[in-house]
């Protein structure tokens, strides 16, 4: 019966049972969500991880495995699954970026891959590339992947290097969207592929998965799991211990085989290379003795040409004397006939002749006669001659003629004879056919006709007989005319024959008349007898003898002309032999100078064989050494917090639980509240009705349960929607938010027993626990007091009051309101905390997504400024490139530097860093280094900076000492002098000089940071500058990243549906609770005139106020909190930015005050309906 | 046309199924500066006609008419003016804003009219000018009803509506309440409507409307009204 007061209660009430039920659901539902999303999430992957039959542990060994260490695990009975598999780390090019590829096996029995897309490869060079709903992959169907490493050959452990994607494969072990290590170079992976195990050449297994027997039964990432699999690897560990001292062996036996074989080889080819020196030494020496022997004819050859000379000296001499003589005996002949020897030699030649001629004519004759008398008489016959022959030649012209008429008249008859012929052929053919007709006319008898014709016939033989004897008498006639043609002709012969005879006669005698007619001129008309003396007088005597002495005088001066060529050819072939001579000198010249060099290098080509026979020996040397010190092989177990992907996942599934507890406190508090606001209201109002029970003399516990039912019943409503939402809601977000990071399969939602149970319980006893409070402060006082109406709680001065100016300024609402404001503690802590958690939770959405950008915006836009690197093909192009990219204008900084990734050991830890080396005053143009707190710049002069998160994880501070590698792997230590604001990638800046000192190495640099200035397209302006081996332009990382990010605005709509409804129901429960209390003084107002304006202000003014001291006071909460769930969700390479942007302050601010002024507008209509009647209502 | 003229005024309320005439058929008119007091029993009706003539309620038919204004037919707003110029109220609990002074009480509705008197001089008036910085808390019930005339009378209003002013105080502080309010009426000449179901007080009145089940029973004129000091109840 007591309790259908309740519920009569609650009926009356039910705006504020509703308001409690709505902030316990808010509390709930924020609370068992945030709490059950990290069980959803290990959950969901642990289904994942045992669909795959995703391994427990993972073996590596310092020295592979081989299929014995397989066999020896498999004996033990803890192993479910075992396969041991080979991969290899390997580099592909996709368009400008070198992409860190792994290659592993396609059907590993253990961590099976899942085929999201495509088909299983068939053929070996198909493979299928790793991929995932969330952010997709780095490969696509149909797309060639090219293999290659930097410094070997990729093909020496994979057969085939080149693959197509044929399908997209998802795996739990690459579940984290960044990936562990690669092998190569500590770059990190990018992608894997899976292709056919037969293409892996190694002989040994890089690595072992492991699945245990039993372990799937327990939830990845529990406890549980984690202590059975440590037991078992504890168990395993027996075999495995073992097994590495026989894998030792085995490597011990190899290594020393392989050393035997190294120095076997050694030897043979420093053998090879000895035998091949020698030869060359060989030919050297005999090409040396051939130059010794050239030398010696060269100088035999000279001699001669000595001994020709002299020969030529002396010849001349000789032709030289001759020439001499011959010159007297000119000069005898000059003196012998008077004149020139010229004209002598043609004189005495002349005279010769004259003289040998007229001995010829004149022998014969009479020597009394001159010459004039002979000449006449040689006329003279030559004359009769040619009158001979004039008579002989008019002789021949009678005979022609004679003979020409013969000829004719033959003509004529033989003409004659012809006809004559003819017509005898003529009449016999008459009388012939005149014969056969007299045949037929004799058969016809036709006697007459027979006789005519026989008349005929007669007739015509007498004239062929007539005819015939004319013939015959020409005939006659024709001989004799020929007779006289023979005859003339013979005589006109005998006629030329003489006329010939006499020609020729007549030609020697004008001959000798000519030669006569020469003397004469010569001599005068001299006795013939005389002309030989003559001439011979003329001569001194003895022409023959002068003729003969010339003679001999020329044949001598034509022997010295041919002497004298002869010497001009032998000195011509002298210079030859001299200048070939000289030309062999200069070869020979050559060739010696080309035996020395030869002889040098060969000297020094024995030096080097002998260095590097050395070297190789110290090599070989060293490698039995170190058999000697070999350590034992190490295997490495390792489990999944040391899987890289399981071990991201774990930890933030653990970030994820942590906030989960922390921020339903917020919640707790608020609720907690509101409670207490509303119950003290309720209790209040039901004050005399309390007394009433209380002197009827009900317990106090009897009356107390009524409120607490009330407020039970609120909160088991309120959880009861809560959990199922709370928990759908939540996790699916998280889980959708966590799909940014991680390839996770589909959620399986859990709802955790225990946190549902620990959410209605924490609620609903708060609940209790604070109206028992409230109800037992009412209860204390006796019941009659309790019937009478509460006394007014006295009304104070307020601390504003004392400061009169501003006082006597404010209205009467704004004094009635202020005085409110502080009169009402619970409430304005209700308001002011839950309107500021409001607050503080919108900032906190909006600026974990302003961090998470900006680290990117800071990071890439602020810090980095370099926007491109430029790999050099080698340090030695640096000076070229480099002047290219300085004349550029497009280039604002360009700077040269060398980056490699160290270790980095502190006492803390060991991490691995990029190290970065430049010149200490350029590293401005490319990055900012600075303090974060205030912005300090920071210098590399006097030592290293590193970046902080590196510092903060590593706990380095100014002035440690951090030992680093240098690019050759020396290991030094390098002071801090700097730890510089840094969100990605941990960083250690150097200058040139310092690591030069520390390290002492000189840099190399093989690297440039280019700074572009708006729009420039550097990358494809470069890319084939001779000198560069890579250009990458980052810019458009920055994109990429805020797509990314894009998507936490689901966050922001959570965080501000949560936070709108809790601003809801706090400001909705102020109201209404204010409302409720001055209903008398609201209709009071309204009676006085007031209009629903003024009377709006005089109520609202005060949930103003609040919401805006909530909002103040929320705002530097807000950051709190961000500083809070950063360091919750601390990533080991991200540093996140705590930094608050003025927007997102902004944002939290209007929405906060959005909700305020909504709550506002929505009471409004609930003052409008409070009814002036109420102010005539007695005070209860 | 005298000052308030009530015509044919009914008042129905409707509970459910049943009709209520709190007011049937009522007539009844006021001059300026009369200090009219009506009387009835609970439930007769008399707060009813408060609350239609404060302007505080709606009528079911019939016309109001204060100083040549329509009550009956004015609006939400129209009303609004009519109580915030034209009415004084006095409550028989006070109705005192808890966390003003009495002078700020004062001021609170003086802030709100054209032509108010000053509030020390209100106070004055009403004998409570030492009293002007206490909250309501720390006086008495006789001196928050006084607080609460002296609001009322601070707007200089055409009319001053008293419900049951005594209603919560002991006889010698209710004295001296009424003796305020007819103060008021003899000073000031402020028409005073005063609300009692003590027919003692009726004699203080000018006019004395007797009201019974919603009807008028009587209107009686008083020559000669008593001082408040003759009064005995």
């Amino acid at each position: 019966m007591f309790h259908r007061d309740t519920f009569r209660l609650i009926k009356k009430t039910r705006k504020r049972f509703i308001t409690i039920l709505l902030i316990v659901l808010i509390g709930v539902a924020f609370m068992v969500g945030l709490m059950s999303s990290a069980p959803t999430m290990r959950v969901s992957v642990d289904k994942y991880m045992d669909r795959s039959d995703f391994m427990d542990l993972q073996l590596y060994s310092s020295y592979g495995f081989d299929d014995r260490d397989v066999d020896a695990l498999k004996k033990s009975d803890l192993i479910a699954g075992i396969y041991p598999t080979k991969f290899t780390d390997a580099f592909t090019q996709q368009g400008e970026s070198q992409i860190v590829t792994r290659v592993q096996e396609l059907d590993s029995t253990v961590n099976r891959i899942e085929l999201a897309e495509g088909r299983m490869p068939r053929a070996e060079n198909e493979a299928l590339a790793l991929g995932s709903s969330s952010f997709g992959s780095v490969f696509s169907i149909g797309d060639t992947v090219s293999l290659y490493l930097e410094d070997s050959e990729l093909s020496e452990t994979l057969s085939v290097t080149e693959y197509e994607i044929v399908g997209i494969a998802r795996t739990p072990q690459y579940m984290a969207s960044s990936k562990e290590t690669s092998n190569l170079n500590n770059l990190t992976l990018d992608t894997v592929i899976f292709v056919d195990r037969d293409n892996f050449t190694a002989d040994y297994y890089t690595s072992i998965y492991i699945s245990l027997k039993g372990a799937a039964e327990y939830t990845a990432f529990s406890d549980d799991y984690k202590d059975y699999v440590t037991e078992c690897a504890d168990d395993l560990d027996k075999i495995i211990s073992k097994q590495e001292v026989v894998r030792k062996e085995e490597i011990i036996e190899e290594i020393t085989r392989q050393v035997a074989e190294g120095e076997k080889e050694l030897e043979e080819k420093i053998g090879r290379a000895q035998a091949e020196l020698d030869s060359g030494r060989q030919q050297l020496e005999d090409a040396y003795i051939q130059i010794l022997v050239g030398e010696a004819q060269i100088t035999a050859n000279e001699s001669q040409i000595t001994s020709g000379e002299q020969e030529i000296a002396a010849n001349e001499a000789l032709l030289a004397s001759a020439e001499s003589q011959i010159a007297a005996g000119k000069r005898q002949i000059t003196a012998q006939t008077g004149r020139s020897y010229e004209e002598a030699v043609t004189l005495v030649n002349l005279a010769y002749n004259i003289y040998n001629i007229a001995d010829a004519i004149v022998g014969n004759s009479s020597t009394d006669s001159t010459l004039q008398e002979m000449i006449d008489r040689k006329k003279a016959e030559i004359n009769t001659l040619g009158q001979e022959n004039l008579q002989l030649t008019g002789e021949n012209t009678t005979l022609e003629m004679e003979k020409a008429a013969v000829t004719a008249e033959n003509t004529v008859l033989t003409e004659t004879n012809n006809v004559l012929t003819q017509m005898n052929a003529t009449l016999q053919a008459e009388n012939d056919s005149l014969a056969a007709a007299n045949v037929q006319l004799e058969t016809e008898g036709k006697t007459e006709e027979i006789i005519a014709n026989n008349l005929k016939i007669a007739e015509n033989s007498l004239t062929i007989e007539a005819n015939k004897a004319t013939i015959a008498s020409n005939d006659i006639k024709i001989a004799a005319n020929n007779t006289k043609i023979a005859e003339n002709d013979a005589k006109i012969a005998a006629n030329n024959e003489k006329i010939v005879a006499n020609n020729t006669q007549i030609g020697t005698l004008t001959e000798e008349l000519g030669d006569l007619e020469m003397i004469i001129g010569m001599l005068g008309n001299v006795a013939l007898g005389s002309i030989k003396d003559s001439i011979n007088r003329m001569f001194g005597g003895d022409i023959k003898g002068v003729y003969a002495s010339l003679q001999q005088l020329q044949r001598a001066e034509a022997q010295l002309n041919s002497g004298r060529q002869q010497i001009a050819s032998a000195r011509a072939e002298l210079e030859a032999g001299k200048i070939r001579l000289a030309s062999a000198k200069t070869e020979l010249a050559t060739g010696r100078a080309e035996y020395e060099k030869g002889m040098a290098e060969l000297e020094k080509g024995q030096k080097q064989l002998d260095e590097e026979y050395e070297k190789a020996r110290i090599e070989l040397d060293k490698a039995k050494q170190q058999l000697d010190e070999l350590p034992d092989a190490q295997w490495i177990v390792l489990d999944r917090t040391s899987h890289f992907s399981s071990y991201m996942f774990e930890n933030n599934a653990d970030q994820m639980s942590k906030i989960g507890y922390v921020f339903p406190v917020l919640f707790f508090l608020v609720a907690a509240l509101v409670c207490m606001t509303t119950m003290k209201r309720l209790v209040d109002e039901e004050r005399s009705q309390i007394g009433v029970f209380s002197a009827l003399g009900f317990s106090k516990i009897k009356i107390a349960s009524k409120y607490i039912i009330y407020a039970l019943t609120a909160s088991l409503a309120g959880s009861v929607v809560a959990i199922p939402v709370g928990m759908a809601i939540f996790p699916t977000v998280i889980y959708f938010c966590w799909k940014l990071m991680y390839d996770l399969p589909d959620m399986v939602l859990t709802m955790p027993a225990h946190i549902a149970v620990l959410g209605v319980c924490s609620f609903t006893l708060l609940m209790a626990m604070v109206t028992f409070i409230v109800v037992r402060g009412v209860l204390k006082e006796n019941p009659s007091r309790l019937m009478r109406p509460k006394a007014p709680k006295t009304a104070k001065k307020i601390f504003l009051e004392h400061i009169t100016p501003l006082w006597k300024r404010m209205s009467f609402t704004s004094k009635v309101t202020a005085r409110n404001i502080i009169r009402y503690k619970s409430r304005f802590f209700m308001t002011v905390i839950g309107v500021a958690g409001c607050t503080s939770l919108l900032v906190l959405g909006f600026a974990i997504k302003d961090s998470v950008s900006q680290v990117v915006s800071i990071q890439y836009g602020d810090i980095i400024t370099y926007d491109t690197t430029v790999t050099l093909e080698s340090h030695e192009d640096m000076d070229s490139v480099l002047e290219k990219l300085k004349a550029d204008k497009d280039v604002l900084y360009a700077v040269p530097h060398m980056t490699y990734s160290s270790m980095a050991y502190t006492e803390a830890d060991e991490k691995a860093i990029n190290v970065y080396v430049m010149e200490e005053d350029e590293i401005a143009g490319i990055i900012d280094l600075r303090q974060r707190r205030n912005g300090q710049p920071l210098t590399i002069e006097d030592g290293a900076v590193i970046s902080e998160k590196f510092s903060k994880l590593c706990g380095v501070s100014v002035g440690d000492d951090i030992t680093i590698e240098s690019a050759n792997g020396i290991k030094k230590q390098v002071e801090v002098t700097g730890i510089c604001e840094m969100y990605t990638q941990h960083y250690l800046f150097i200058s040139r000089e310092n690591y030069e000192d520390i390290f002492n190495e000189t840099v190399r640099y093989d690297s440039i940071a280019l700074t572009s200035g708006e729009g420039a397209q550097l990358t494809e302006k470069y890319k084939d500058t001779p000198g560069v081996k890579n250009i990458v332009d980052f810019s458009g990382m920055k994109a990429t990243f805020s797509n990314m990010f894009d998507s936490l605005n689901i966050i922001i709509v959570v965080i501000i549906l949560a936070a709108g409804s809790l601003a809801l129901v706090v400001i909705m429960n102020l109201t209404e609770v204010n409302i409720s209390e001055r209903i008398r003084e609201i209709a009071t107002l309204k009676v006085l005139g007031f209009n629903n304006g003024e009377v709006y202000s005089y109520i609202f003014k005060e949930v103003f106020i609040l919401s805006l001291i909530g909002i103040i006071i929320g705002l530097p909460f807000g950051k709190l909190e961000l500083i809070f769930v950063m360091d919750i969700i601390d990533m080991e390479m991200v540093m996140f930015s705590t930094a608050v942007q003025p927007s997102s302050y902004i944002f939290g601010f209007l929405i906060t005050l959005a909700f305020t002024v909504l709550v506002i507008l929505l009471m409004r209509k609930t003052l409008r309906n409070v009814q002036m009647v109420e102010s005539l209502k007695s005070v209860e | 046309m005298a000052f308030i003229e009530f015509r044919d005024v009914c008042k129905t309320y409707r509970m459910g199924e049943v009709e209520i005439k709190a007011l049937d058929n009522i007539n009844f008119e006021i001059e300026q500066g009369e200090f009219v007091v009506i009387l009835g029993a609970s439930g007769a009706g008399k707060t009813t006609i408060l609350n239609l003539l404060g302007g505080m309620d709606t009528l079911t038919t019939g016309t109001i008419e204060v100083d040549g204004r329509n009550v009956s037919s004015a609006n939400d707003k129209e009303l609004t003016e009519y109580r915030r110029h034209d009415i004084g109220f006095v409550f028989q609990f006070y109705n005192l804003v808890q966390n003003l002074t009495a002078f700020e009480n004062v001021e609170l509705a003086r802030q709100i009219c054209r032509d108010p008197i000053d509030g020390d001089e209100v106070l004055k008036l009403v004998g409570l000018e030492k009293r002007r910085d206490n909250f309501p808390s720390q006086l008495s019930g006789g001196e928050q009803q006084r607080v609460a005339i002296a609001r009322a009378v601070a707007k200089n209003p055409k009319l001053l509506l008293c419900d049951e002013p005594t209603g919560a105080l002991d006889y010698v502080t209710g004295k001296q309440v009424l003796k305020v309010l007819q103060d008021m009426s003899v000073e000031r000449k402020m028409t005073v409507v005063m609300i009692t179901h003590n027919a003692a007080l009726a004699d203080m009145g000018q006019k004395i409307i007797k009201v019974r089940s919603g009807k008028i029973e009587d209107i009686i004129i008083n020559e000669h009204p008593k001082n408040v000091e003759d009064i005995e109840y």
